[in-house]
């Protein structure tokens, strides 16, 4: 075959093939691509834009503040405040939650009759609402009729903790559930074998059980890390940001800056939020990782 | 001293009797191989030993202390799992290094911790006695499953025990590497100088290892013994059937006593048992004869020819006789003596049939 037989237009075969290829792949991620793209990354782009304006009260207007905006927002006091608590939060909720979920996974982490409705006792907060976690903790910690009998939610001292207490319950059923099911995978004769080894339960559980659930708790950490970053139900029910704004994290911030119609302040507060977040999971990821023993499949 | 002693013990699981009323006494320094089938109570038995069961009934003596009460972590024992149970997160430095930091040792009349280098030390004497001195970095992921295994040997013989616990330690090697182990565990055993009891299914294993064997079956003792001795006198028919490989022919036959010699009826042939005390004239009995002690003959008892397989060094002649399914073993493959579908006459000589009783399955002499 000569060069004047072949059509001087029509590509190699190799080129058409990939073509047709990539056509194929698009075809295939289009579901996902406009999933992700109507639901995360149109209002992440829409978020960014409107941090850029700023409107007036009723909504129908809105004039270019541009970059300055974002730094006035997230240099800016309100923004700290709100850090400052949503940290205080995360610190109240995750590690002691952590540790009870742990505890209670050990725990009921044996061959004992009965022991299933343990298991479903302690998971049963998984299947409770923000909501009605946050209605059985406002009666609980109530001063004329709770069961504590304090006042803790209209203490400004105190406000935080008490919603803290509330989260820490709502998530302990899910933190229960993944340990256990961490504990569980452990097979039987290793523990077995630290035990003819010469370990007592205790050096058994740190030396053998937490470096081999690792993992799990990774996961865990960052997973209720991010849960605490985005709280705001249990905040809006039981104190709603008060009292004297103790509570008003910054998911709590966005949300009165938007009900106030600072849309565009709020969207700033609302960038500021996903990049702390997604830089905190990271660290964690990156700083945690080092000490995850991810069992005999690794090196 | 270490010297391990069943005395009448029984485990029970609710209401099922995993060890029944075992009484066997392990000498010091023995390789004895617990042996049986899945669910004969063999693993429980050595559990108990580890202290990872409890003893439901009777005593339990390792040395001359009673360890009925005594915590599986104060028993002066190792053990290695079939699994191996390394730690997967440490390295086999750490691994073998394990049991060295949890326990105190004697060191000069002393009992204490082990300090950092002869922690070290200790270490390093069973890597190199188990040929792992360059793997000590890797973790047991990086490591093959006979180098694991080794770990697990190291990690038990770095202690020193009195006595050493082995669950089918080689069930998971291929076959080749398990013939290879076979060897360096006696090896071992002879070098420790250190009572090993050792839990199989296995009868290779059992036959090619242990100084005695001790054969169970559902949490019973069928019979102990020096591995030729169980070969060549089972003590019931269990232990017939189980021991050998091929296992061993048992065909039901009738005695007849004829001039003080005993024979045996099966079918319409008879073989001749010689003089046997046990037996009257009438009696009937299940005959036992290993493959290897059947050969064709020209008299003899009936068996049709069903198939034959030829191993090279061997064929195996497999007939029917009576209706029951019997094995020839011929080692001499160079001359055709049957084919499939043709009717022959099997026998054996008198001092290689045992006779058991079809009521107790207990031997006969």
């Amino acid at each position: 075959m000569t060069d004047t037989q072949r059509p001087a237009t029509r590509p190699p075969l190799w080129k058409r093939r990939r073509t047709r290829e990539t056509a194929l792949a698009a075809l295939f991620l289009a579901p996902s691509i406009a999933v992700f793209g109507a639901f995360f990354f149109y209002p992440i782009g829409r978020i960014i834009y409107l941090g850029f304006f700023q409107q007036n009260q009723t909504r129908t207007r809105q004039r270019w503040a541009g970059t300055e905006q974002y730094v006035d927002v997230l240099t800016g006091q309100e923004f700290r405040d709100g850090l400052v608590i949503t940290v205080q939060y995360v610190l109240l909720t995750v590690p002691p939650g952590l540790v009870l979920g742990v505890l209670l996974a050990v725990a009921a982490n044996r061959r004992l009759r009965g022991i299933k409705i343990f298991h479903t006792i302690f998971a049963s907060t998984v299947a409770t609402s923000v909501a009605v976690a946050s209605i059985v903790w406002l009666v609980l910690i109530n001063p004329t009729v709770g069961y504590l009998e304090v006042d803790w939610l209209r203490d400004p001292d105190w406000a935080l903790f008490g919603v803290s207490l509330s989260s820490i319950w709502q998530n302990l059923g899910l933190t229960f559930i993944i340990v256990l099911a961490g504990l569980q995978a452990i097979p039987d004769e290793i523990n077995e074998a630290a035990t003819v080894d010469g370990m007592s339960a205790p050096r058994r559980f740190f030396t053998v059980t937490l470096p081999m659930l690792s993992p799990t708790l990774l996961f865990l950490v960052v997973v209720l890390t991010v849960f605490a970053f985005q709280a705001f139900a249990q905040i809006d029910i039981l104190t709603n940001g008060g009292p004297a704004g103790a509570t008003e994290t910054l998911v709590f911030k966005i949300f009165q800056q938007q009900q106030g119609g600072a849309v565009g302040e709020g969207s700033v507060m609302a960038v500021g939020l996903f990049v702390i977040t997604f830089l905190v999971a990271l660290g964690q990821f990156l700083l945690l990782e080092r000490r995850v023993h991810y069992g005999s499949d690794r090196a | 001293m270490s010297e391990v002693t069943f005395d009448e013990v029984t485990k029970r699981f609710g209401d099922v009797t995993a060890v029944d009323a075992l009484t066997l006494e392990i000498r010091d320094r023995e390789f004895m191989v617990l042996l049986g089938p899945s669910g004969c109570g063999k693993s429980t038995a050595l559990r108990m030993i580890a202290g990872l069961e409890t003893v439901t009934e009777g005593e339990l003596r390792i040395g001359d202390t009673t360890v009925n009460d005594v915590e599986a972590k104060d028993r002066d024992i190792a053990m290695v799992f079939q699994s191996y149970a390394l730690y997967p997160h440490m390295t086999v430095r750490d691994n073998i290094e394990v049991p060295l930091k949890t326990r105190a040792y004697e060191v000069d009349g002393e009992t204490r911790k082990l300090h950092k280098p002869e922690r070290a030390d200790r270490v390093a004497d069973a890597a190199r006695i188990l040929g792992l001195s360059e793997l000590l970095d890797r973790k047991p992921g990086a490591l093959s499953g006979g180098q694991r295994q080794r770990v697990a040997l190291a990690r038990a013989i770095v202690r020193r025990p009195e006595v050493f616990l082995m669950d089918e330690p080689l069930s998971n090697l291929d076959a080749k590497l398990r013939a290879q182990t076979r060897v360096e565990l006696v090896e071992l055993h002879r070098q420790l100088g250190t009572t090993i009891i050792y839990v199989t299914h296995d009868q290779v294993e059992a036959m090619t290892m242990a100084d005695r064997i001790a054969v169970m079956e559902d949490g019973r003792l069928q019979q102990v013994g020096a591995p030729r001795d169980v070969y060549a006198r089972p003590a019931n028919l269990f232990v017939a059937r189980f021991i050998g490989s091929p296992p061993m022919n048992t065909v039901d036959g009738r005695i007849r006593v004829d001039g003080g010699r005993a024979h045996v009826e099966i079918g319409d042939g008879h073989l001749d048992v010689g003089p046997r005390s046990g037996v009257a004239d009438g009696d009937d009995v299940v005959v036992g004869i290993r493959p290897e002690h059947l050969h064709i003959a020209d008299d003899g008892v009936r068996a049709l020819v069903r198939a034959i397989e030829w191993l090279g060094h061997e064929r195996h002649v497999y007939c029917d006789v009576a209706g029951t399914p019997v094995i020839v073993r011929d080692t001499d493959p160079g001359e055709d003596h049957a084919a499939p579908g043709q009717e022959v006459r099997v026998q054996a000589a008198a001092d290689t049939v045992h006779l058991f009783d079809p009521a107790s399955t207990e031997r006969i002499d």
